[in-house]
């Protein structure tokens, strides 16, 4: 019986795991050699269009000549500053709705509960694409193309699937609370509010880090509703910059310009970690 | 009888502030969601002047030309990128899942492509893919003795370094949904079958595998799906255009192409029948995953049920 358990833990390295370690670091290597040579290649001057032979991983001539190239000829802080508006709006407008809406699914009882869940949830069904033009025609009789909000609402008004996340982790919150609250004589907002939303951290969490990832590399959408240059996001920026025939050549100012999109996704990621991957993780738990 | 009237009125008061909660959710879902689609498919049947023109629109965009090359580049690159990264992401999932140390190094290292937008790595990756022999992938290929490819310049390889593009960018997501899959699996269920005698390789056919069903089958449809939305990857490459020689072109593309295209004349009524068709295909396929993995629960529980027997 004693050998049983020391047998699940095999200290001694088994020829398996070596081939497994071996793998996963090839897999680790390719997945972060283009993202390193990004970052290199952005700090490196180059003296001419042709790329170093053999590739280049240290910067030969370290300089951020190709952040000034950026700055100057892009409105590049103008795209930074724009989506990181719009992303902080996004996550805030969204954490509210979804978790108000989640708890009325899930705390509440009205007539007509899972008919109005299934309508909520059937926008999961249809994708954004299929809706682009009706969506971009309202949008546009809203005046707010070129706005903020224009770039948010359509992504605010379908978030079903945090809704649906949300209602799930509520349900396996105490409905005991619920009744304390209304027999406290509170309304349903405030027991929302006071009581269940303070709960609900690790599922806003998720919510927050998948829509930020989410509304900051979108660009079907900003790219439709956005006109004015002014107000384009950072993915707008790239798309433009990626298919305009000047620039885009240069190896360097390429690299500068993608590195400076990833960096702020990249420093939420530094420190939320751990939060990224079981966000992800929960996606599928829901099967 | 006793009067029931003020039960009811409470009841429907109740009721009103449950809606009036719900009200932004719900409008949003009449507004931008049913709204649209009817939208969508009555567009469909008008022309450009707004005259209902019936399903001349459809007629016109099935024999046009270019439209089944978007659905074919479309179905290609979304094929082979489900047909690789699946299965890819499975292995190494399990390799994993089976590490004595280190796996949340790996965990993270696979998954840092999430931070980039697939336009950054489609920028990225037109200088690593570059058809100049210093480019990193030819380089590599040069280790192997092969010449150097154009990649995304060469009507031949560019649908192929589009579902390269795609995979390096997916994968550590998989991975990530595999691995939580696997860990959900009892390991009362691999005792059991060691005690029966099980080697590794049966334990994996018999018990990992099945078990797993559900996540393929989520994994496999959200894949397709996000396959058949295909657009920020090609646009980013190769613009409107879907070049090299269209194969780059998908069927969001002619949706795009034939709504907000400044360089093409643009056609309102062939779009929306374009998103239509593209509705009801993904109509089709998220129905498919509701029958199959409603199947799949009697299954596992038959499982259970069979061990707990013995």
């Amino acid at each position: 019986m004693h050998r049983e358990s020391t047998i699940k833990k095999k200290r001694n390295i088994q020829p398996s795991h070596v081939l497994y370690y071996v793998t996963l670091t090839i897999a680790a290597i390719i997945i972060v050699v283009p993202l390193y040579w990004m970052v290199s290649t952005s700090f490196d001057k180059f003296d001419s269009l042709e790329l170093p032979n053999p590739p280049r991983f240290f910067p030969a001539n370290p300089s951020i000549f190709n952040y000034f190239i950026v700055f100057n000829n892009m409105n590049m802080l103008k795209y930074l500053l724009n989506t990181t508006i719009v992303a902080i709006m996004s996550v805030v407008l969204n954490v509210f709705t979804a978790s108000l809406a989640g708890y009325c699914f899930s705390k509440g009882k009205f007539p007509g509960k899972n008919m109005l869940l299934i309508l909520v949830l059937s926008n999961m069904m249809v994708p954004f694409e299929s809706k682009l033009l009706p969506i971009y025609d309202m949008i546009k009789g809203m005046h707010l193309t070129d706005n903020y909000l224009g770039i948010i609402l359509p992504g605010l008004m379908t978030n079903a699937f945090f809704i649906f996340f949300v209602k799930k982790f509520c349900d396996d919150l105490p409905d005991d609370l619920f009744e304390a609250g209304v027999i406290d004589g509170a309304s349903k907002f405030r027991i929302y509010a006071q009581i269940y939303l303070p709960l609900m951290g690790p599922v806003l969490a998720t919510i927050a880090i998948l829509d930020v990832m989410g509304v900051w590399n979108d660009l079907l959408w900003p790219m439709v509703v956005i006109n004015n240059d002014a107000m384009n996001t950072v993915q707008v920026g790239l798309a433009i910059f990626g298919t305009s025939d000047n620039m885009q050549a240069l190896p360097g100012v390429s690299a500068a310009m993608s590195t400076l999109s990833v960096l702020p996704l990249a420093i939420v990621f530094i420190f939320l970690q751990k939060y990224v991957v079981q966000s992800v993780a929960a996606t599928g738990i829901k099967q | 009888m006793r009067n029931t009237a003020p039960v009811k009125r409470r009841v429907f008061r109740n009721a009103v502030g449950w809606y009036l909660l719900l009200s932004i959710p719900l409008i949003g879902t009449l507004v931008f969601n049913i709204y649209p689609v009817f939208k969508t498919m009555i567009d469909s049947t008008l022309n450009m002047q707004g005259k209902f023109i019936g399903s001349v629109n459809y007629t016109i965009m099935f024999s046009d030309a270019e439209f089944h090359q978007s659905v074919v580049n479309t179905l290609y690159m979304g094929a082979l990128s489900v047909l690789i990264n699946i299965p890819l992401a499975f292995i190494l999932a399990n390799m994993l899942n089976n590490l004595p140390r280190g796996k949340d190094v790996y965990k993270v290292l696979l998954i840092l492509p999430m931070i980039t937008s697939i336009v950054t790595v489609a920028l990225l990756f037109k200088f690593i893919f570059s058809p100049d022999p210093a480019s990193i992938a030819n380089y590599v290929l040069s280790w192997f003795g092969i010449d150097p490819l154009s990649w995304f310049s060469d009507v031949n390889t560019s649908r192929e370094t589009v579902v390269l593009m795609s995979i390096w960018k997916h994968i550590g997501f998989n991975v990530i949904l595999f691995l939580a899959g696997l860990q959900t699996i009892p390991t009362e269920l691999y005792e059991a079958a060691k005690i029966d005698g099980a080697n590794e390789r049966q334990q994996w056919f018999y018990i990992t595998i099945p078990s797993m069903r559900n996540t393929f089958i989520f994994v496999y449809l959200t894949s397709c799906i996000a396959a058949l939305k295909s657009f920020a990857d090609v646009y980013a490459v190769s613009g409107e255009y879907g070049d090299p020689g269209g194969t780059l072109f998908t069927i969001i593309l002619y949706i795009y192409r034939n709504s907000f295209s400044t360089l093409f004349s643009k056609d309102i009524g062939i779009a929306s029948a374009a998103s239509v068709f593209l509705f009801f295909l993904i109509l089709i396929i998220t129905i498919i995953n509701y029958v199959l993995t409603e199947n799949s629960e009697r299954i596992r529980f038959t499982i259970k049920k069979a061990l707990k027997r013995k």
